[in-house]
C-alpha cells in the first residue's frame, strides 16, 4: 500500500515505529496530486515546495525526539475559504483572485501548532454559495468516483481531494450541508459541528450565524484525532463557547447499546432516490443489530427548513459580501467616474451569477416592505426548528437520516434552475437553521458504483457520543475500506 | 412573487452591483422563483414566536485590553488596489 493511501492514524504510527520519513509522507501525496489532479481539479494552490521544506525541518526535529502536536508531519488541504498567511486565498471568487492573507486563521494556527503541512488550497463554489463546486469562478472539480460528476459542495475539491488520496485529510465549512454533503457523494466522512465548537476567526464569511468549519477524514478515528486539532475556544471569536476541551478519541469505543436513534420518515419521502433510502433503512437495521434502540418517528417542521435557511443565509450574505468593495483588497474595476460607480463596477466584475442571486436575494427580504413578510417571519421559523429539534433529543440520542437525497449528479445537470440546486441541500440545511452537530458517513453504494452518506443528527456538544456511535457503524461495516481507483 | 424589471434594477442598487440591461430579465426571473418557493413559510402560524434566533445568549464578552502586534501596514497594503504615502486611494468624493 502507498503512504498517500493510508489514514492518520496509520501514518502516525508508521512515522513512530520509523517504517517512514515525513518528506516520503509529503512527496506521496504529491506525487498522487501529479496523477489525479489533472482528472479531479480538486485544488486552486499547490504548496509542494513550501511543504517539503516543511517535512524536511520536521523530520529533522523528529529525529532529534523534538516532535510535538497530534498532527506532526501530517498533511493536510485546507479549503480556500479559510485565511492561510502569505498564501493566495480567494474563496473560489474573481474579487478575490490575488488577495495574499496577511494573516492565518485560528483553526490554522491550531493546525501549524499540532505540526500538519498543508498540502494546498482547495476548489469550493464561491464563497461557498453552492452544492456542486460548479459555481467557482475557476473551474469545476470532478467525482474521483465518476469523473462525470459533481463532488458534492461547496467543500467539493476538500472531500475530492481526501477521496482521491491527494490528502489524508482536509479541512472544509459547512453553512447548509457543505461538508456533509461532499463527504457523502464522495464516500469518506464529514462533520459540521455544533455552532461555536471550532473558531470563525479567519473564515471569509457567508452566513455567520450558520458558518461552522469542520474536518474531512477517510475515517472515524481520523476525524475524532482532527477535531481534538481544532475545537476550542477562541476569544477572537465571540460565537465559540468557552467550555473544557474533550478528548474525542476517547470516544472510539464500539458500543451503541445506550444509543436511541429516531429515523424521521419526512426525510425518507418524496425527492429522496430509492436506493438512497434502501441504503440507509439498512444502516438503521444494522444499528438495531449492534444494540441501538432504533424508531421510526416524526420531524414536523421539516419541509420549512430549505426556505428558512434560504432567507436568512442570503439576508447575511448580503451583509457579510459588502465588504468587497475594490478599497482595500481584491479585484477593483478600471474604469468608473467617481466612488459609486467604482463600487457598483467592481462588484458586477467580481461576482459570479450564483453569489449575485443570493446577495439580490438577501437584500430584497431585508428591503423595507418584505423584511416582516420575508426575514422576521423566517426568523421565528428558525426558533420553531430548533424547538423541533429539542422535542427529538428529549427522546432520541441522534436522528438518522440520507446525507443527500441523491447520489452525485451529473456535471451541468442541475445548472440551469437555481432551486433545484437548492434542493440538494434538503437533509442537511435543517441541522445549521439549528446549529446543532451532524456528522455524515458512508454507508453503502449504488448500482452504479456511486457512495451514499448516511447522517446523525444530534444535540448541541454531542460530538463525542455522535463519534463513538459512528465508529460503531464503521468498524462494523467495510464501506470506509473502499476508495475510487484514480 | 413576481418580480419585475424595475425591482430587481432598485434592488441591485441597493446591493451596490451593477446591473447590464440584458441580465434584468434573468435576475429577475430567480429571484421571483426563489421567493415564490420560500412562500411555504406563510402555511405556519408564528404568531408567539420570538424573532430573536440568536444562539448565543451571553451578549457581552469582555476581555483585557492589551496591546498586541498589529498587522504590518506595508502586508496590509500590498493587498489594496491603489494606495499612495501608506493610504488607501479612492477616487475623489467630494
Amino acid at each position: 500500500m502507498e503512504l498517500n493511501e493510508l489514514t492518520i492514524h496509520e501514518l502516525k504510527d508508521k512515522l513512530n515505529k520509523k517504517e517512514c520519513t515525513i518528506p516520503e509522507i509529503v512527496s506521496s501525496y504529491f506525487k498522487k496530486i501529479k496523477e489525479a489532479e489533472p482528472k479531479v481539479d480538486a485544488y486552486l494552490t499547490l504548496l509542494e515546495n513550501e511543504a517539503m521544506d516543511e517535512a524536511k525541518t520536521m523530520q529533522e526535529k523528529f529525529d532529534k525526539g523534538e516532535s510535538t502536536g497530534i498532527l506532526f508531519g501530517i498533511p493536510i488541504a485546507i479549503k480556500d475559504a479559510i485565511c492561510t498567511k502569505g498564501v493566495r486565498t480567494t474563496s473560489a471568487s474573481k474579487i478575490l483572485d490575488n488577495f495574499i492573507s496577511p494573516y492565518d486563521a485560528t483553526v490554522m494556527e491550531k493546525l501549524h501548532s499540532e505540526g500538519a503541512i498543508m498540502l494546498g488550497k482547495t476548489n469550493m463554489d464561491e464563497f461557498a454559495m453552492g452544492s456542486s463546486t460548479e459555481h467557482s469562478a475557476y473551474k469545476t472539480t470532478k467525482n474521483p468516483w465518476d469523473l462525470s460528476r459533481i463532488p458534492g459542495g461547496s467543500s467539493g475539491g476538500s472531500a475530492a481531494a481526501v477521496a482521491a488520496g491527494m490528502a489524508p485529510c482536509a479541512l472544509g465549512s459547512d453553512t447548509g450541508g457543505s461538508i456533509r454533503q461532499p463527504a457523502s457523494l464522495c464516500g469518506i466522512v464529514g462533520l459540521k459541528p455544533t455552532y461555536g465548537l471550532v473558531s470563525r476567526y479567519g473564515l471569509i464569511a457567508y452566513a455567520s450565524s450558520f458558518d461552522q468549519i469542520g474536518p474531512f477524514t477517510r475515517d472515524v478515528e481520523d476525524l475524532a484525532i482532527l477535531l481534538n486539532a481544532i475545537s476550542g475556544h477562541d476569544e477572537k471569536d465571540t460565537t465559540s463557547e468557552n467550555r473544557e476541551k474533550e478528548d474525542y478519541t476517547e470516544a472510539l469505543v464500539k458500543d451503541v447499546k445506550d444509543i436511541k436513534i429516531g429515523v424521521p420518515k419526512e426525510f425518507l419521502g418524496e425527492g429522496v432516490n430509492e436506493e438512497v433510502k434502501e441504503v440507509v433503512l439498512k444502516a438503521a437495521k444494522k444499528y438495531e443489530e449492534l444494540g441501538a434502540k432504533v424508531e421510526e418517528c416524526s420531524f414536523k417542521v421539516a419541509d420549512y427548513s430549505l426556505a428558512t435557511y434560504y432567507i436568512i443565509a442570503c439576508a447575511e450574505a448580503s451583509s457579510n459580501l459588502g465588504r468587497f468593495d475594490g478599497i482595500r483588497y481584491g479585484h477593483r474595476a478600471s474604469e468608473f467616474k467617481d466612488l459609486k460607480e467604482l463600487f457598483k463596477k467592481t462588484r458586477q466584475e467580481g461576482f459570479g451569477d450564483e453569489v449575485k442571486r443570493r446577495i439580490f436575494l438577501g437584500t430584497c427580504v431585508l428591503s423595507s416592505g418584505y423584511s416582516d413578510a420575508y426575514y422576521v417571519k423566517a426568523q421565528k421559523v428558525r426558533n420553531l426548528l430548533r424547538e423541533e429539534f429539542a422535542k427529538q433529543f428529549e427522546k432520541y440520542d441522534f436522528l438518522l437520516t440520507p446525507t443527500s437525497p441523491t447520489t452525485a449528479f451529473k456535471i451541468g445537470e442541475k445548472m440551469e434552475d437555481p432551486l433545484e440546486m437548492y434542493l440538494a441541500d434538503i437533509c442537511t440545511v435543517p441541522v445549521n437553521v439549528a446549529g446543532v452537530p451532524a456528522i455524515s458517513i458512508p454507508c453503502g453504494y449504488s448500482k452504479d458504483g456511486l457512495p451514499i452518506g448516511m447522517q446523525l443528527i444530534g444535540n448541541y456538544f454531542s460530538e463525542s457520543k455522535m463519534i463513538r456511535t459512528a465508529y460503531t457503524y464503521e468498524q462494523n461495516t467495510e464501506w470506509h475500506n473502499m476508495h475510487p481507483n484514480i | 412573487m413576481k418580480i419585475d424589471n424595475d425591482t430587481i434594477k432598485y434592488i441591485a442598487n441597493l446591493a451596490m452591483i451593477q446591473l447590464d440591461k440584458d441580465e434584468e430579465e434573468k435576475y429577475a426571473k430567480a429571484l421571483g422563483q426563489i421567493l415564490t418557493y420560500t412562500e411555504v413559510l406563510n402555511e405556519i402560524n408564528v404568531d408567539n414566536i420570538s424573532e430573536d434566533s440568536s444562539l448565543v445568549k451571553e451578549y457581552n464578552k469582555f476581555r483585557k485590553d492589551e496591546i498586541k502586534q498589529p498587522l504590518d501596514r506595508d502586508v496590509i497594503l500590498s493587498n489594496a488596489p491603489d494606495s499612495e504615502g501608506g493610504l488607501l486611494k479612492i477616487p475623489k468624493t467630494i
